[in-house]
């Protein structure tokens, strides 16, 4: 078990000139300070055209910073938007491969693409696409790229780089396993002739969840490189004071300003249906009986402040780790005075990190921590019993869901493809339902709705509604309020 | 209020005293898998009488949407009569997409109340 930062780079208004300065340089501290006390890796998002929720449009600068003021800790990106109207492929490998010569092999590279309407729209970037193009850019450490001619073949990127020297195209940096323990087996330290791994770091929100979303490698998986990097990292609030009330109260302010920010995204699904960006499911389900509101618990699952929280995250991060190596990330936002943030990483340092420093978790995590080049994966022969197809016959895998897929010709993507919006934020829809059953008998109702988060769910303010019976229009108005209503 | 399919459109026209108020339309429409649609909940504020007293709420309609097809296309808006909506200031700009969808739906019972005075996080109660 490792333990880390993850920034987001929260601004909260108001806005001025030296808060955005405040913010930054606070991080750098804060970074410097962690560094010392033996953290093991900061993680910094890339956010676009968001408002309070993150100022954090270059990454790779940030990172640079935080490698040039430390000298152990790990630099990672959590992750680079892989959409290329965000990020050019190339100028990933570039970039990157730049900051992990210039970190001295300390970069972790995660990657993934964007998931709200803000930004991709905001890059003119079609939601239809950006899965297909991050398959590609996950895929292109495996080209030639070593031997300088980077041959894609993506709508994008036919033709866009051929004939480039060697040393013109370094291998995109690795998702750099080593950790503290291998600091020379960066791709820095290993030249741009260097098979490099397939970025696997993927921050994910909730502890407890990962054995579900990041399901262990297949057997049968091929890596981009010369391995699967295997970790996962979750990410999670925390914030330690030697006054347990005290901490449980700033913590928990820390988390409602959290979801206050994020009230401000809109993500894409909620706005653009698609098969790229599937929903979880059509509707809310029912919570589950004796569900209370989150503020009526006695502490909130997940969210780790006060006092209590060191054994908390302690019981926490033991009961994740069970399969592959975890590290643990903290996140370190929410507009609290500097000096309370450095006490509470100094006090995490001293009573929570030492608990994992000889554990049997800690000891395990270091076992089987696959180094560069150590553990090459291949593709199980066809017929092998452990084959994918095999296992499917058998009905030992989930079989995966094929979603109908619209035209993908280039005349209907562009039918299809969003306007250019950069604020999109607030939208409105218009709801027209024709109800062929109901009590009051057939009606049709329209809506139209003003879309906002009720917390961290999307919801829809209702303006007004318009039924077309009267005998609809007094049931509705009786049942759900709705705020205006004229029969027609 | 109707709403009409037609071979390239699918056109939906609210009315008010003989006025058209709305005239939406999805244009192009292509199919797409009904898992793809999300239907956001709706809130709308009411005054609610508990214990002897009258306060504001945030009442949560959840309806619950079984969806069997699903089509998406570019939308069209050719007539909003803002006044009409109790939203005078709202001026459509950017369409992003329209969707068209046959479910199973139903008129649920409200189950959540949510204090607006509050931070909904905190604020929000089941009552059902």
């Amino acid at each position: 078990m490792k333990f880390g930062l993850f920034y987001e780079l929260s601004v909260p208004r108001p806005w001025t000139r030296e808060s955005e300065r405040t913010v930054y340089n606070n991080a750098l501290e804060q970074v410097k300070l962690a560094d010392e006390l033996g953290f093991d890796q900061v993680w910094a998002v890339e956010h676009h055209f968001l408002e309070e929720y993150s100022h954090c449009p270059a990454p790779e600068l940030f990172l640079t910073a935080c490698a040039m003021l430390t000298k152990d800790i790990r630099v990672g990106h959590g992750i680079i938007v892989c959409v290329p109207g965000f990020n050019h492929p190339i100028k990933i490998a570039e970039k990157t491969a730049v900051l992990d010569i210039l970190s001295g092999g300390r970069l972790e590279v995660g990657t993934g693409r964007s998931a709200t309407w803000t930004e991709l729209a905001g890059f003119n970037a079609n939601p239809d696409d950006d899965q297909e193009e991050l398959g590609r850019v996950r895929a292109m450490p495996s080209q030639d790229v070593d031997v300088g001619a980077v041959r894609l073949r993506g709508r994008v990127l036919v033709d866009a780089v051929a004939d480039h020297p060697a040393q013109g195209v370094p291998a995109a940096a690795p998702a750099d396993v080593g950790g503290g323990d291998e600091p020379g087996h960066g791709a820095g330290r290993r030249g741009p002739r260097a098979r490099q791994p397939r970025p696997h770091v993927r921050p994910v929100r909730r502890a407890g969840e990962e054995d579900r979303r990041v399901p262990a490698p297949h057997p049968a998986l091929q890596p981009v490189g010369d391995f699967v990097n295997d970790q996962v990292s979750s990410v999670n609030f925390l914030y330690c004071h030697e006054d347990d009330q005290v901490g449980r109260e700033r913590g928990r302010r820390m988390a409602d300003t959290f979801n206050y920010l994020a009230t401000q995204l809109t993500s894409v699904r909620e706005v653009f249906p698609g098969r790229s960006y599937p929903s979880a499911r059509p509707a809310a389900p029912a919570p589950p009986r004796g569900y209370r509101p989150r503020g009526e618990r006695a502490g909130r699952r997940g969210i780790v402040p006060g006092r209590a929280g060191a054994r908390h995250a302690r019981a926490q991060a033991l009961g994740s780790v069970r399969r592959r190596p975890r590290e643990f990330s903290a996140e370190r936002d929410g507009g609290h005075p500097q000096a309370e943030v450095l006490d509470s990483l100094r006090l995490f340092a001293r009573e929570v990190m030492p608990a994992f420093a000889g554990s049997k978790a800690g000891r395990r995590g270091r076992s089987l921590m696959p180094v560069f080049g150590e553990l090459a994966l291949r593709p199980l022969p066809p017929g092998c019993p452990a084959s994918p197809a095999s296992m499917l016959r058998r009905g030992r895998c989930r079989v995966p869901k094929f979603y109908s897929s619209p035209s993908r010709s280039p005349r209907a993507r562009a039918r299809c493809c969003p306007a250019r919006c950069i604020r999109p934020s607030p939208y409105a829809t218009w709801l027209v339902t024709r109800y062929p059953e109901s009590p009051v008998g057939p009606f049709a109702l329209a809506q139209l709705r003003l879309m906002g988060r009720a917390g961290a769910h999307p919801r829809g303010f209702v303006l007004a509604a318009v039924a077309s019976t009267p005998e609809a229009a007094r049931a509705l108005a009786g049942g759900w309020v709705c705020p205006w209503h004229r029969a027609r | 209020m109707t709403v009409r399919r037609y071979h390239d459109r699918v056109n939906a026209v609210v009315t008010r005293d003989g006025e058209p108020i709305l005239d939406a339309a999805l244009v192009d429409p292509e199919p797409i898998s009904p898992a793809d649609v999300q239907y956001i909940h709706s809130v709308t504020l009411a005054s609610v009488a508990e214990a002897g007293r009258e306060a504001p709420a945030l009442i949560q309609v959840d309806a619950h949407y079984t969806l069997h097809r699903a089509e998406r296309g570019r939308p069209s808006i050719t007539r909003f009569a803002a006044q009409a909506w109790n939203a005078g200031r709202l001026a459509p700009r950017h369409p992003i997409a329209a969707s068209f969808t046959t479910v199973d739906t139903d008129l649920p019972q409200i189950r959540f109340l949510m204090d607006p005075e509050i931070p909904v996080i905190r604020g929000t109660r089941r009552i059902r």
